[in-house]
């Protein structure tokens, strides 16, 4: 396990280099100058100002030489500084951080609590009524656009049960206000990955049941309880497993939007906000902590798996 | 069940795909046509679907908006399946330091989240057609380089391709000839699942301001402004909603009942 996990660690550095340099060249893709940019057309320079300038921001050596600084301050934790506020980059990103953290996870988890449940129940009533309209409203969920049915929620909520929505309560301090403010953003996010899931386990789990191990538990005369939680669904969440580290990067990258939508201050409203004051640092910033958590949990998946499924350690 | 299915998606496309091109024809009224007098109308009243903030007619945007929404994730799908298919099916034939560098570009693609990537690129290119069609295009581009070089890898060595070689039949010859047949099946599918993603992700940066600008509708950016009036005037946020869901369900049951048609592994 420990060479397993070793070499999964190993198999990630060239993929880190790639997000740090992708990253970086974000900025150099900017059509004109960014400096120009960043000052509009109101400001005024003096050339002489505009070489001052250049060298504030490091832009004035060559490409590489600048890559190096940037690995150079990354790895020192310098993400620079924001461009309107002066502000040190990263402590604002990370106080913003656990809000988008605690929405993609409370998402997963009402996606797993929704999808596994159906999923079993429509794979053992097979091609009956319910399997029908599971799949079916299976297919509805992963065709809704996110930012909408939140829009759709908290319409329902605010004008026909005059549900106050909440204002988002940090977890330290009271951590039911915060599942109350974050429970509808979360289930709007994990629809769409519910209905991934269900379907995930429905087909993995008939595979399972369709197995010769399942007939012998079943002909030794085991209960069709203990058939199902002892043998058929261990076997059938490995895969469905995998398609949950898939589904990550969705749920990262849709807090961005479902927290524009509820107006929660995430690390979502965080780049938005900088995207459209053209606060290059910052947006640079979460796009590398958002896809940096995307690799991290990616990772867990893959040990979790291994850990689960011994094949893949010693295949 | 899928193969059911799969032909009422079809008819979904088909009558959407109808809209947006007579959309200039159908449309009961002009889409920019401001009327004051008429603002915020409920549905009815002469103006089916109502109308926004300025008096202007949902129903029509709505119908005029299928085209942005459409040919956007058309043009971006079709920009991932040539360069995909076009790396993939290089990469899996030849291999060696080429197949390294393109599967590795591929996984740093893969390593951010699709929308955060669109979003990113969006940022610094600027807002334009253009842009958003290479946008989702590269996000979804490691999807049909996979499948290409997959789908490839397998055919490379079996025994018709070693024939071909010994026949004196060129690389070109054989991968034109060979491979991208056998590729066509994946990457249909990939193609019609794509295409779901594209809507969405086309109206998810419009929705942030980040795609089709006004006044130019497109589904994404009617929900943005609706949204402004989402209690007083619902019906603003509701239709363009709802235009995207149905495309999306489209393509999700036509790509569902190509898959089990074509690669019976997932049913």
């Amino acid at each position: 396990m420990q060479r397993y996990l070793a070499s999964r660690v190993l198999a990630l550095v060239p993929v880190l280099f790639g997000i740090l340099a992708v990253v970086f060249l974000l900025i150099r893709l900017i059509p004109g100058d960014a400096v120009q940019l960043f000052l509009g057309t109101q400001v005024e320079m003096t050339p002489a100002q505009m070489i001052e300038l250049r060298r504030f921001f490091g832009v004035d050596k060559p490409i590489p030489v600048q890559f190096a600084d940037y690995l150079a301050r990354i790895f020192r934790g310098d993400f620079g500084v924001s461009l309107r506020t002066a502000r040190p980059v990263l402590p604002d990103i990370l106080t913003r951080l656990p809000l988008s953290f605690q929405l993609a996870s409370l998402a997963l988890a009402i996606a797993v609590l929704i999808a596994i449940p159906l999923g079993i129940v429509s794979a053992v009533a097979r091609n009956s009524t319910y399997d029908v309209v599971a799949r079916i409203t299976g297919l509805l969920g992963l065709s809704i656009p996110n930012f909408w049915l939140g829009a759709m929620l908290i319409l329902v909520f605010s004008r026909f049960l005059h549900v106050p929505l909440g204002q988002y309560v940090p977890l330290s301090q009271n951590p039911l206000l915060t599942l109350r403010s974050l429970s509808l953003p979360a289930l709007a996010l994990g629809v769409a990955i519910a209905a991934i899931l269900m379907r995930h386990t429905r087909s993995s789990l008939l595979e399972v049941l369709g197995q010769e191990y399942i007939r012998t538990a079943r002909g030794k005369g085991l209960r069709a309880r203990v058939v199902m939680l002892r043998h058929a669904l261990p076997n059938a969440m490995i895969p469905v497993i995998t398609v949950l580290g898939f589904q990550m990067g969705y749920l990262l990258g849709g807090t961005v939007v479902i927290e524009e939508i509820f107006a929660l201050p995430g690390m979502g409203r965080l780049v938005l906000q900088a995207i459209f004051q053209r606060d290059y640092p910052v947006v640079q910033g979460v796009v590398l902590v958002i896809a940096l958590l995307f690799v991290v949990t990616n990772l867990i998946v893959d040990v979790l798996y291994a850990w689960i499924d011994p094949r893949i350690r010693y295949g | 069940m899928h193969n059911r299915v799969a032909p009422i998606g079809l008819v979904i496309i088909a009558a959407n795909l109808g809209v947006a091109l007579l959309a200039p024809v159908i449309v009961p009224h002009d889409v920019r046509a401001m009327h004051p007098v008429d603002a915020l109308r409920p549905p009815g009243h002469g103006y089916l679907f109502g109308t926004d903030e300025f008096g202007r007619d949902v129903l029509s945007r709505v119908l005029m908006g299928s085209r942005v929404s459409l040919s956007v994730a058309f043009l971006s799908v079709l920009t991932s399946v040539l360069l995909g298919t076009t790396l993939g099916l290089t990469a899996g034939f030849y291999g060696g330091w080429w197949d390294a560098l393109t599967m590795r570009a591929m996984d740093i693609i893969f390593a951010f989240p699709a929308i955060l990537l669109a979003i990113a690129i969006m940022a610094v290119l600027g807002t334009s057609v253009a842009n958003l069609v290479l946008a989702i295009g590269i996000v979804y581009t490691p999807q049909f380089a996979r499948v290409a070089r997959a789908a490839a890898l397998t055919v490379r060595g079996l025994e018709f391709v070693d024939a071909a070689r010994a026949l004196g039949l060129g690389n070109a010859r054989i991968i034109g000839r060979h491979l991208i047949p056998n590729v066509l099946a994946p990457i249909t599918v990939q193609v019609s699942l794509s295409l779901s993603l594209a809507i969405l992700s086309e109206s998810a940066l419009s929705f942030l301001g980040l795609g089709t600008q006004p006044p130019t509708p497109s589904w994404g950016n009617m929900l943005s402004e609706g949204r402004q009036f989402l209690e007083l005037a619902p019906w603003n946020a509701v239709f363009p909603g709802l235009a995207i869901m149905l495309v999306v369900l489209g393509f999700n049951l036509l790509g569902d009942g190509l898959r089990d048609l074509l690669d019976p592994r997932l049913r």
